[in-house]
């Protein structure tokens, strides 16, 4: 392979990710300050030596808001992403195995799906269910699902004829078998590549539905939220607004060059280019 | 006219061209032949100035009094398609599939002349008149011809200017025998009536023989050996050229012959197929008949040859033989039982099968292990991992691979290599037939004859009978003891090989034998 093995992209993103990551793991342990624990005398503080980021309108220390607004928005969309790909690649596998009424019924289903804006799909799904960080990890897997499906269904049809996957039917293995031994295993590759990308997207979608206040409920912790909090004042308290806002940037941004970086390295498509 | 001297190519630490020194006279056609990765296309596309990313070229490529080396890209540029003309393998990639015909020949035109788009749409009309394709318009988009007709129209484009050199690699190869010869007879036609020159590209020595008025011999980026075609191989001075001329000529002797009344292994009677037709919006179409009725029947040991062209209906018959997909009338017998899609998976031990491609045939992700081991699956006790690990390398010695390949993956291995290993997958199981499906087609010469006669020793010490199908005459003549030829979906002609090479009854068979290249007669056409 010709490639440079790591690109820029790839490390900055990979870095980035590794941080949120990071973060969210931390605070399971371990935040600079309880975040229960309220100084109402401080609120709307700015940064100090103290308090890195500053205070919230409660007078919560928001460094720490910040990194259980990580682990919040790490949670969501990991689960979302391993819902809709939990679905989807299964589905996905039986439609390119089965052709016929099955694939017709299985892409019906997801154009169905598609066809609903995703955010607006979730705040149905949360207004119907009630929110909170469950629903919020249910609507989001859901419109994550047709992606896996179609995405899946696709690349699956092409490798469908291919010579050993015909070698393997004259060997007497039935399409069950084919897609899990020959079909899966090249999908790999194409599927980090999407959930990664997926990933990005739970996080902007479950920033969204806090902000509309369909997602995690308080006491829980989360960027969404931290800015519609912030809305109210940001004539007074500007810096309220900018420490979630640029948390929520770095970490799509992170997760997006990530995931170009890794499909330059491993999509296969790419590689008929060489 | 074209000089060449020293040509070297370096890509990466590479050195793939070694130093050419190769001469072409005006009105000449020289034919360079060799194996893949001899070089061949490399030194094609050096003239051209389109060598791959990165690579280094040195030497000299002197082109009508200038030296191509030396030349900026936009001077080249002008070159090409105009003084100078390109034909590829592949007519469907050459072509761009969202432009008219017409167009792509015209836009040739427009690029180097003044020309209005009339004038470029006459020249275009003139071009694919001479190439053959008189009753074919302009507006055509390339997927409505076929194959033979699309590597017409890529060769309208290259002598729609009547370049004084033509440059063709692998013309003929992705087309069928009838038609391959047809191409050939073409592209000399052309160069013959503008006087141009022709450089034919090819692996196949017998096409070289024929139509080339000189050859040169590539291996590993340097030429073993140049002259004139008849002096050539009248001589056959070069090691190299003697083995390739030998190679593509030898066939494997047979000890076993298989018994004539043995009741047959496989067996076809009256087999019909149908597609499902083109389908309209929440509704079927008419199914095509593809295969209106064929008959057939393998005996123990016995080396069957299938050949036709494409489609003729020799996949659709494999893959209902193979019963990978359900007969709409007649059936399919193997080992005496009726054979379809939902028998039992043990019965398919007795027929088993490989490839034309073996990249494409082995899952580039599994050691060879798991994928010589992969039709076990069809025994009916479960064997142990040493038991497996057992089997498997002793079919690997059996087609001359060490043990240690087992624990490799596909690409570490050469192509003939890995058709090895497709066919140790194939007899894993010891089956009763095995189907080759054009099999040798994508092997160099010296490679494929050792294939045949690893397929020839095996047939010998196993008993284990082929269906051979491929396009290949050649090989056919050389390998089988029976040959079926097909045509429009029927056998139209079958009987001892040796018998119907020598007195083919059927026209088409005729024409199948007429049109495959042939060393020994071409040399002969030459004296």
């Amino acid at each position: 392979m010709s490639r440079s093995r790591l690109s820029p992209t790839l490390i900055i993103g990979a870095a980035i990710s590794v941080t949120f990551v990071a973060a969210a793991l931390v605070s399971l342990v371990w935040t600079p300050y309880d975040v229960t624990a309220f100084d109402i005398g401080h609120r709307l503080q700015g940064p100090t030596a103290a308090h890195w980021l500053g205070l919230d309108h409660f007078g919560r220390d928001v460094a720490s808001m910040i990194l259980l607004g990580a682990r919040n928005a790490l949670s969501v969309s990991l689960v979302a992403v391993l819902l809709g790909a939990g679905v989807g690649v299964p589905l996905g596998l039986l439609a390119a195995a089965s052709r016929g009424l099955v694939d017709e019924l299985v892409m019906r289903a997801s154009d169905v799906v598609f066809a609903f804006p995703a955010l607006i799909l979730a705040i149905l799904i949360t207004a119907v269910l009630g929110p909170g960080a469950i629903n919020a990890v249910i609507a989001i897997g859901v419109f994550n699902v047709p992606v896996f499906t179609r995405l899946t269904r696709g690349s699956a049809l092409s490798l469908w004829t291919r010579d050993y996957v015909l070698a393997a039917r004259a060997a007497g293995k039935g399409p069950m078998r084919i897609s899990l031994e020959h079909i899966a295993p090249g999908l790999a590759s194409l599927l980090i590549v999407q959930a990664t990308l997926q990933f990005s997207l739970g996080v902007i979608a479950e920033a969204g539905l806090s902000y509309v206040g369909l997602g995690a409920q308080p006491p829980a912790a989360s960027w969404g939220r931290m800015l519609a909090d912030a809305q109210t004042l940001v004539a007074v308290a500007p810096l309220q607004a900018i420490f979630p806002g640029l948390a929520i940037v770095i970490t799509v941004l992170g997760l997006n060059l990530l995931g170009d970086g890794l499909r330059d390295r491993l999509d296969p498509r790419l590689d008929e280019e060489r | 006219m074209l000089e060449i001297q020293g040509l070297k190519l370096t890509l990466g630490d590479k050195l793939i061209l070694k130093g050419l020194t190769l001469g072409l006279d005006a009105g000449q056609v020289l034919g360079v032949v060799g194996e893949s990765g001899s070089g061949k296309s490399m030194t094609a596309l050096s003239i051209l100035g389109l060598p791959p990313r990165g690579a280094t070229v040195e030497g000299s490529i002197r082109f009508e009094g200038r030296d191509l080396l030396g030349l900026p890209d936009a001077e080249l540029a002008r070159l090409r398609g105009d003084r100078i003309g390109m034909v590829f393998q592949e007519p469907m990639t050459a072509l761009n599939p969202v432009m008219t015909i017409g167009a792509q020949v015209a836009e040739v035109v427009r690029l180097h002349r003044k020309a209005s788009r009339a004038e470029a749409r006459a020249a275009a009309r003139k071009a694919l008149d001479r190439v053959g394709l008189a009753d074919i318009p302009l507006s055509r988009y390339p997927h409505e011809l076929s194959g033979g007709q699309r590597q017409r129209v890529a060769i309208a484009i290259a002598v729609v200017l009547c370049p004084r050199l033509l440059i063709a690699d692998e013309p003929t190869t992705a087309l069928d025998v009838t038609t391959q010869a047809h191409i050939l007879d073409l592209l000399l036609r052309l160069v013959r009536e503008d006087g141009a020159s022709l450089i034919l590209i090819s692996h196949d020595l017998a096409l070289v023989a024929q139509a080339a008025d000189r050859v040169a011999v590539m291996k590993d980026g340097e030429i073993v050996e140049q002259g004139d075609t008849a002096a050539l191989f009248q001589a056959l001075a070069h090691p190299y050229t003697r083995q390739l001329a030998a190679d593509a000529e030898r066939m494997p002797v047979r000890a076993r012959k298989p018994d004539p009344a043995a009741a047959p292994v496989l067996e076809a009677r009256e087999v019909v197929r149908d597609y499902p037709g083109p389908r309209g919006f929440l509704r079927k179409g008419a199914p095509v008949r593809v295969l209106p009725g064929v008959s057939l029947e393998i005996r123990p040991g016995e080396i069957v040859g299938l050949v036709g062209e494409s489609g003729s209906g020799k996949s659709t018959l494999l893959r209902a033989l193979l019963a990978l997909d359900p007969v709409q009338d007649g059936e399919v017998r193997l080992a005496g039982e009726v054979f379809t899609p939902s028998s039992p998976r043990q019965r398919r031990r007795a027929l088993q099968l490989v490839f034309q491609d073996p990249n494409g045939s082995l899952d580039p992700r599994w050691t060879v292990e798991r994928l010589v081991a992969e039709p076990l699956h069809l025994l009916d006790d479960k064997l142990s991992a040493t038991e497996r690990r057992a089997r498997v390398e002793a079919v690997l010695a059996k087609v001359g691979l060490p043990r240690e390949a087992a624990d490799r993956y596909p690409h570490q291995f050469s192509g003939g290599q890995r058709q090895r290993i497709a066919i140790a997958r194939a007899l894993v199981v010891e089956p009763d037939v095995i189907a080759l499906d054009e099999a040798v087609s994508a092997l160099d010469v010296t490679v494929r004859a050792e294939v045949l006669d690893l397929l020839a020793r095996l047939s010998d010490a196993l008993g284990v009978a082929y269906l051979f199908v491929t396009h290949d005459m050649g090989v056919v003549r050389g390998l089988t003891d029976r040959v079926l030829v097909m045509q429009k979906g029927q056998i139209v002609e079958s009987g001892p090989t040796a018998e119907v090479f020598a007195d083919p009854r059927h026209p088409y068979t005729a024409q199948l034998i007429a049109a495959t290249p042939n060393l020994a007669r071409a040399l002969a056409a030459r004296a």
